[in-house]
């Protein structure tokens, strides 16, 4: 039996396939859909000190393979997550990853404060969500502002850290070895690109908050190809995301040098997607007759 | 466990210009669908479109099966209209919160244009107990399960903003004067175009009439993972795929930006 095990810095995971942030709520919504204790992980949706509205509807708008969403970041905040979803995730055999977002660095340090003391299995700054003017976007593309951000951040945590990278940005690896120096355990990538989508009936923008985040197969290969510069540039452990929706996808993000692997868009269209490319990932490794996944970690032959 | 199915179409017919009915067969261990829930609908191994598509559950057939009513939209509307019987679509389901059975009173029936298509299996379904049932469109091609409708109340009452059918003018209008003239308690289920669930739901709150919506939003997942579907209620956003689509209508904020609520029609 191949081994699926995998290392993200600390963090053990028993597989290497965790759901993307903001793709899956709390797990709760997907419960009767997927059995979670099969997942590597479960990222949960954004989460901020307070409870956020989030923007106005349209927020999501179908594109060519993909979709753009400007959710806002609506989420429910620190509070009723600790009190109200975390136990309910805690119920299942898998690591629960929290991602955070904030507006200031003492937003980021007071979160991770309470997240390690409640004993998450490790933290994931968003740092590069696109949608909210105040919702990070500073800190994912300002290589000093980030390096500040995840100094502190570190210092406050006592759990793994994992730093969520803007694709928004020249050189995504130069952000990866800032992130690196102050202290992140890993990276994931990519969060979402900015893109926008215009009705030509109305001449209005489909969002309501005029652009948002693209995200589905069609960003795959720019994803691919992050993973590739930064695992070739940094050796940082990585969560590769972006697009993902077959055992092949994943695989492809694990020869870039992806650690691991996360589902976003792939669970609206296939609750199931997760599970499934957990599977076929044990296949390819038996029918390769290779005994360890982490074997293939960055294993492109270029 | 996934609630997500690969079934045959088991007939996929135009029943008007531009629209089709197509029925489907679960699998047995599902839930029996109930009024008011809807199906996330695909094309299997598709990329684009990518995400599926939510259709109302229209009808419970006698053998079972559920039956769809949709109208040809966009891309992926087209795409299903292609399929014909045998061919194998994607279906995620049933989904969201069917309308409460258990109401006080006569129920009152309140549908707009193919926005009525969840009402048809509530109207059945109640028909034990003497629905009356008002029925709009902008013109008479749109009243489509008419005849189901009927079933339940055989005198259901119909207008068309252009008088093609029964009475010309807004649905709302005789709505509201029925109420005026019925005295007894009832619980009114709306469904349709935004701007006539505003006005319904105006309707019943001046006189303390309680009530449902089922309202509709641009989805992504359908199950509330993505808060994509999101409406405002006094409890700040909902979503509608999982929290709805049907909302007691004390509950939603309507905003109007095709006019005022008073207007009183789509
Ligand atoms: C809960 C619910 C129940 C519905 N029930 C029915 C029904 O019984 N019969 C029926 O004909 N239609 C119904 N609709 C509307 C139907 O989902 C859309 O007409 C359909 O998604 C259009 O897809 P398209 O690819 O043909 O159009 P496109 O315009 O190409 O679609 C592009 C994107 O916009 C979305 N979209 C477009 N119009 C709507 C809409 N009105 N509501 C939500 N999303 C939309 C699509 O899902 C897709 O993601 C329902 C919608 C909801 C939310
Ligand atoms: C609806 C939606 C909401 C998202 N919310 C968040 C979020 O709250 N925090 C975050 O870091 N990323 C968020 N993302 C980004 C995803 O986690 C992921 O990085 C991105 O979608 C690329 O992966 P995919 O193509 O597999 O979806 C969101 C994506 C989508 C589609
Ligand atoms: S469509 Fe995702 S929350 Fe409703």
């Amino acid at each position: 039996m191949p081994s699926l095990e995998t290392r993200i810095g600390e963090l053990r995971l028993r597989n290497p396939v965790m759901t993307a942030s903001g793709t899956f709520g709390y797990g709760q919504e997907y419960a009767e859909f997927v059995d979670l204790n099969r997942l590597g992980a479960v990222v949960v949706k954004g989460i901020s000190l307070e409870p956020m509205q989030g923007n106005p509807v349209p927020r999501v708008v179908e594109t060519p393979c993909g979709m753009l969403n400007a959710i806002g970041l609506q989420n429910v905040g620190l509070k009723a997550f600790l009190n109200e979803k975390l136990p309910f995730l805690r119920q299942f055999d898998t690591r629960v990853i929290v991602n955070i977002l904030g507006n200031s660095v003492k937003d980021y340090v007071r979160l991770c404060q309470h997240l390690s003391d409640a004993g998450v299995d490790a933290i994931e700054l968003n740092v590069s969500c696109p949608n909210v003017k105040k919702g990070g976007i500073a800190f994912g593309t300002d290589a000093a502002e980030l390096g500040r951000l995840v100094e502190s951040v570190r210092k406050a945590s006592s759990v793994p850290l994992i730093t969520k990278l803007s694709p928004n940005v020249g050189d995504v690896a130069l952000f990866a070895r800032v992130a690196a120096e102050a202290g992140t355990d890993a990276v994931s990538l990519i969060n979402t690109l900015v893109g926008m989508v215009i009705d030509t009936v109305t001449r209005r923008p489909k969002l309501s908050n005029i652009t948002g985040g693209l995200s589905g197969p069609a960003i795959r290969p720019v994803a691919v190809r992050m993973v590739w510069e930064v695992h070739r540039k940094t050796g940082l452990p990585i969560i590769g995301m972006g697009g993902i929706m077959t055992t092949e996808d994943a695989l492809e993000f694990i020869l870039a040098g992806a650690s691991a692997v996360a589902v976003g868009t792939a669970n609206f269209v296939n609750p199931g997607a997760s599970v499934e490319i957990v599977d076929g990932l044990e296949r390819y490794l038996a029918k390769a007759r290779v005994s360890s996944v982490r074997e293939l970690v960055g294993a492109v032959r270029t | 466990m996934s609630r997500l199915f690969k079934v045959p179409l088991l007939s996929n017919t135009e029943v008007a210009d531009g629209h089709r009915l197509a029925s489907f067969a679960l699998p047995r261990e599902t839930r029996a669908p109930q009024a008011g829930q809807f199906f996330m609908v695909g094309i299997p191994g598709l990329q684009d479109p990518l995400l599926k598509r939510p259709f109302s559950l229209h009808r419970m057939t006698d053998e079972g099966r559920v039956e769809i009513l949709y109208r040809i939209r966009g891309k992926g509307t087209r795409l299903l209209a292609e399929r014909t019987t045998g061919d194998v679509i994607e279906v995620l389901g049933p989904l969201g919160k069917p309308f409460p059975l258990d109401s006080t009173g006569r129920p009152v029936l309140v549908g707009g244009g193919l926005g009525a298509v969840p009402l048809v299996q509530l109207a059945l379904s109640l028909a034990g107990r003497s629905p009356r049932i008002f029925l709009g469109a902008r013109a008479g091609a749109e009243l489509l399960s008419l005849d189901w409708f009927r079933k339940a109340d055989p005198e259901t009452v119909v207008s068309t903003e252009n008088g093609e059918a029964g009475l010309k003018g807004f649905v709302t209008e005789p709505f509201r004067a029925y109420l005026e003239d019925s005295g007894p308690t009832c619980t009114v289920y709306a469904c349709g175009p935004t701007p006539m669930l505003a006005a319904v739901s105006a309707i019943c709150r001046d006189r303390g009439i309680p009530g449902y919506v089922s309202l509709e939003e641009h989805m992504a997942c359908g199950v509330g993972a993505c808060m994509g579907c999101v409406t405002e209620t006094v409890e700040g956003y909902k979503s509608v795929c999982r929290e709805g689509p049907v909302f007691p209508m004390e509950q939603v904020r309507f905003s109007f930006p095709g006019g005022s609520p008073e207007r009183g029609g789509p």
